[in-house]
This record gives C-alpha cells, structure tokens and sequence, in this order.
C-alpha cells in the first residue's frame, strides 16, 4: 500500500498536482475533440444510394471484423496482439488509478499485489514493443520520435504506478508524471485513444452502407487445392 | 508559401476532409498490416509495407493539420509540401500501391489505409504529377468518351458484326446489339476493352439480354465503363467522365444504367460517381451480376451446369467486391452455372489483388513489379487446380493473362457473363 494514502488529502502539494492533472486531462479531451472536428470539416455529404446499413458495418467492425479468424494481424501475428493487449490493459488500469487518486485520494487498493504483477507484465511487453520498433527495419523506417516518445510515456506511467502502488514513490509525484503524459497525448501517437474508435466507425459505417460489412467470409465452402 | 504548395495543400485538406484525416491520425504504425498486401509479400523491403508507404502521406498530413507538425515537425515526422517531396510520393503511391485496400481490411486499428494512398494520388493529381500514361488514359476519356479512343463508327461496326455471329449461334434475328436506341430501359456501359480485345465478353452480354427478352442499348459515344480518373486521384475529371456517361443514359431515355463486368467502373460509377458530381443519379445503377442473377433467379433464363464442366475458380475485383460490396452475386451465379465451381482461399473482401489494379496496367515503367506482385494471386489459383479462372473484371482479366503466362498457370480467363451465356439453355 501507498505510505501517504493516509495523509494526501490534506497536502497542498498534492492538491496542486491534483488541479494540474485535471487541467491536463481537460486539455487532453478538449484538444482531442478539436482535433476531432477539425478533422470532420462539416463531414462529407454521400450522394450514393445504399446498398446495405452504415449501422450494421460499424456494429461488425467493432465485433467480429476484430476477432482473431478475421483479421490477418491478429491471426498472423498472435504474440505482438498479445503483448500489444497486455500492454494497454496496464496503461489503462494506470490511467484508471490516476482517476481514482484523483476522485477519491484515500481508497486503498484492493488487490495492490496482483495490480502490481499485471502492471509488471505490461511493462515488460512495452519494452518488448519499443526494442521491436527500434531493431526491426521496417518498423524503424516509418517511424518518427514520437513513436518512441509516446510508448516510452506510457511505460514510465505503468512503472509509476507499480511504485506508487508499492509504496515507492508519493501520490504528488505520480500525478506529476501523469500529467506530463495529459498534455502530451493529444500532440503525438497518443491520440489514437480517440480516433481508433472515430477511425474504425468512419470504416466499418462506410463499409456497411456499401454492402461489404457484415462479412460472409468464415463462410464454410467448397475450396480449391 | 509558393502556388505549387497552396495548391497541393488545399488539395490534401479537401481530401482529408470526413475521413481521411482519422485515418490518418489512428495509424500507430504497429507494423502488422505488413501480410496483407501483396506488394509487399512479393518484394517484402520497407518500401513496399503499407504502413511505411502510408507514412509518407501521412507525413504532409502532419505537417499542416497537427499542432507537433506545425511547431516541430521533425518530433512526428511531419515533411512540408515540395517538389521533391511529391516526387518521391510518385513512386510510392503510383508504383507501388493498387489502393486494393487490403491492408485497411486487416489493420489492427481500423486504418483505412487504401483511401490514405488515394489522398496521397489526389495531391499529385493537384499539381500535375499523375505518371504521363495514366494521365493518358484519363485524358482519352475526356476528349472521345472511351479510354482507347475507339470512334463511334468502329463502335457501331463491332457491334454489328458481333450481332451478325450471334444471330448464327442464337439462330434468332432478334438477337443484336442495339445501337443508339432512345427509350430502352438499360443503358448498357461496356469496356471499351470488350470492343477491341474481348469481343466474346460483349456477345455473351447481348446473348444473355436476348435471351432475357431485356430492352437495352448501348451508346455510341459515351459507353465506357471504366474511369482513370478515379486512378489517377483527380476527383473533376473523374466527375466529368462520370457526368458524361450518366447524362447520355438519361439522353437515350433509360430507366437502369447496367454496368459490365468491371472492378474499378463499378466503384467509380456506383459509388464515387455521386459524390464526385455532388449530386443523386436519376436513375438506378447495377452491375450486370445483378442483373443476370436477377434473371437467373426469376427464371427469365435458364441455365444448364453441365454446359461448363471443367473446374472454375473466382477471382474478387477489389473494386468491385472490398470496395464495392458486390460479392454474393458471382458466387451465386456461378453455382448455377458451372458444375464444379471453387473458391481461392482467401476469397471475398479477404482476397487479394491480382496486382493490376489501382492503374497499375497503363503505368508501364511499373511493369515488372505488377507481374512479380501478382505471383500470390498465381499461387492462389495454381491451388485451386482449376482450368478456368472466372473474373468479373476486365483489368484483372488482362493482369491473369499476363500471369497465365509468366507463372504458366495453364487457365483460361473468362467473364462471368461468358459462363453464364455458355450455359443458357436453348443455346448451341
């Protein structure tokens, strides 16, 4: 458990803190939904007639279209899907953890030793994600320093939170660095927390309007060879 | 900033306007989408990965709509629009690129990176830098209607004297094309490829519409199907060659517009068209699956399996079946046609490109990396074993003869219409 959980409601310190991580939460999102209607610029009318529903192919990118028998970099790459899962599973209990410090400072983790272990094991495939990206070619070829600064943000977050929940390091100094990740996450890769659902609607809706989504193709049939 | 880069950026903020720019702001470039393009899995070098040819698009894209970009753009890998820049972008989105839109299907973020590339062709476009034999296409189109400038008159001759063979096979002097007819429900948009490579395509649609006891015509100065505009990236000229064709079906006095068996002519024509010419067609457009699976289905004809017996396999037009949503509609009709039918594995909105889509045929400096990318669709067919590779599309339809030939596959290509004709009863 965290030494100051008893005390951090009554530090200014991490009442400040507490204010600057909120402002760069409110950052975050607004800047986001800027970003997000920039992007938009009054949409795009369709003239098309429809040959299927836009709703059916955003409900099918979102669900099947996901699914491992479905999609070739999962099935084809099962290990990064794997550590690139476990990965954000960490990131988001981390993010989860500065939203609970921040709401309620003084709840006590319920399981700190098994958060703590999960928390490890993303780290662990976050480094694996960063050395892949710096030594594979193709990765390194496309890639710019915000793909490194972004994965490294976020591993630091993960590792602050294990030493926040081993008692490491004070509330104050976790929300600093949670902050830091805030009001970077709008600017670099990071942004992706909004546009991979923005993204894969726009897809799947366009998709389903035009008959390809749903998909028949687990259909069961006749194959050549 | 000089006109060059006014232009190409105003270029790229309208065609990243709705989508685009999710797309482009969801890659994390994980890398995955590598398996999935065929380009790449031929010739596996960074350059070919989508997600590193993606990134070059994305870079201009960043350097104008992101606040990193615009601040620091070396942090995000954001590049400013110049000659150079765009000169390079040439290769990538041209040359090594069909759009074929694999890669956005399997992306692990939902990416839709065919339509990156295509923003990325649409700013070329927008300064002049389309490679000159596409941009030859676009401008046969333009100026005579048909992307092989064939004159009306060789159309009309064609089309007579394919009506004069089918009328010896059908032994009915009904059966014809009809020329220039006003107040037939179809107008029927061909390739102009069928009038002077494929003529069978083009007799196997007039037998089956005979057969239909269908009312159709052909124009003879704005028949073609196909539309480079929308290979090259520039959206006025591909309305325009859109425009025509429409407004000469509407001319003629035409209920239907029925397009032929032609991947990137039906997305242009039932989808991009409209929102190119900003505006609803008047009237419906189908392909002609449609039609002959609507015919089929209704017993308007009827069809006789043992008439085509040797293996047939399908090959999907990305245009017409991952872009389209026409999928169902061939496999339908070639159960009904054909007593042993197989599918390539992957098949429908998984299958891959033959690599000869996207322009890639008319752009001859890409030519030796168009046969080597198609090596994976050659494979799919050598597995099925089958003799006849059935293609609702006559751009595949040439990039499989050519493999046909290089990875000597022993097959025969044909449209699905062909089968269809082959198997009407009544027929000899």
């Amino acid at each position: 458990m965290s030494p100051d959980f008893a005390h951090t409601k009554s530090s200014p310190l991490f009442e400040i803190e507490r204010i600057i991580t909120l402002i760069g939460i409110v950052w975050a999102i607004l800047l986001l939904l800027i970003q997000w209607y920039i992007a938009w610029g009054g949409g795009r009318a369709e003239f098309s007639a429809p040959s299927g529903r836009a709703i059916s192919g955003i409900i099918y990118n979102f669900t099947i279209a996901m699914l491992p028998s479905h999609k070739e970099s999962i099935s084809k790459h099962p290990v990064e899907f794997v550590i690139g899962l476990l990965m954000h599973i960490g990131v988001f209990i981390s993010i989860l953890k500065v939203f609970i410090l921040l709401v309620s400072p003084a709840t006590i983790p319920l399981i700190p030793s098994f958060i703590s272990i999960l928390l490890g094991i993303s780290v662990m495939c976050g480094f694996y994600l960063f050395v892949r990206r710096m030594i594979a070619i193709d990765l390194r070829s496309m890639s710019a320093p915000d793909d490194y600064i972004s994965i490294l943000l976020t591993i630091g977050l993960m590792i602050m939170a294990i030493a926040h929940e081993t008692g490491q390091i004070s509330s104050d100094v976790f929300l600093i660095y949670a902050s830091i990740l805030f009001f970077y996450l709008p600017l670099g890769k990071l942004k992706h927390v909004l546009f991979f659902f923005i993204a894969r609607a726009e897809y799947g809706g366009r998709l389903g309007y035009r008959g390809v989504y749903p998909a028949h193709n687990n259909v069961k049939e006749r194959s050549g060879g | 900033m000089d006109d060059f880069e006014k232009t190409a950026r105003d270029a790229l903020r309208t065609a990243i306007r709705g989508s685009g720019a999710y797309h482009m702001d969801a890659c994390v470039r994980c890398g995955l989408c590598a398996d999935s393009c065929h380009i790449y899995l031929t010739d596996p070098v960074p350059e070919n990965h989508p997600a590193v040819k993606a990134s070059k698009v994305i870079s201009l894209f960043r350097r104008y709509n992101t606040l990193l970009g615009m601040i620091a753009p070396g942090l995000v890998g954001a590049r400013r629009i110049s000659q150079e820049a765009l000169d390079e972008l040439v290769d990538v989105v041209y040359g090594r690129c069909t759009c074929c839109g694999r890669c956005g299907i399997n992306c692990s973020i939902g990416a839709d990176v065919g339509s990156i590339m295509r923003i990325g062709r649409t700013v070329l476009a927008s300064v002049g830098k389309v490679p000159p034999n596409l941009q030859a296409v676009v401008q046969n189109q333009l100026m005579t209607g048909n992307q092989m400038s064939i004159a009306s008159d060789e159309l009309k001759s064609t089309a007579e004297w394919i009506s004069q063979d089918l009328q010896m096979e059908t032994g009915s002097d009904d059966a014809r094309i009809p020329v220039d007819e006003k107040g037939r429900k179809i107008v029927y948009l061909i390739n102009p490829r069928e009038v002077k490579f494929f003529p069978l395509s083009l007799s196997a649609a007039a037998g089956v519409f005979h057969a239909a006891g269908a009312s159709w015509t052909i124009s003879s100065k704005f028949y073609d199907v196909t539309n480079y505009g929308m290979f090259s990236g520039h959206g006025d000229d591909a309305a325009e060659i859109t425009r025509q064709a429409v407004e000469e079906a509407i001319r003629l006095g035409a209920e239907e517009i029925v397009l032929s068996e032609c991947g990137h002519g039906f997305r242009s024509f039932r989808w991009e068209g409209p929102n190119w010419m900003k505006k609803a067609y008047p009237i419906p457009v189908r392909s002609m699956l449609d039609v002959m699976l609507e015919y089929i289905e209704s017993g308007k004809i009827k069809v006789d399996p043992s008439k085509n017996t040797e293996r047939v396999t399908l090959h999907d037009p990305c245009n017409l079946v991952r872009w389209g949503g026409v999928v169902e509609q061939q496999r339908k009709i070639l159960k009904r046609v054909c007593s042993d039918f197989v599918e390539m594995t992957p098949n429908r909105e998984q299958n891959f490109c033959c690599g000869g889509g996207g322009g890639m045929l008319s752009m001859s400096e890409y030519g030796e990396r168009r046969i080597l990318s198609g090596k994976i669709k050659a494979d799919q067919i050598s597995a099925t074993g089958a003799k006849i590779v059935a293609t609702p599309c006559h751009n595949c339809a040439d990039q499989l003869l050519e493999l046909n030939k290089k990875y000597k596959l022993g097959i025969e290509i044909m449209s699905v219409c062909e089968l269809v004709f082959n198997a009407l009863v009544g027929n000899k």
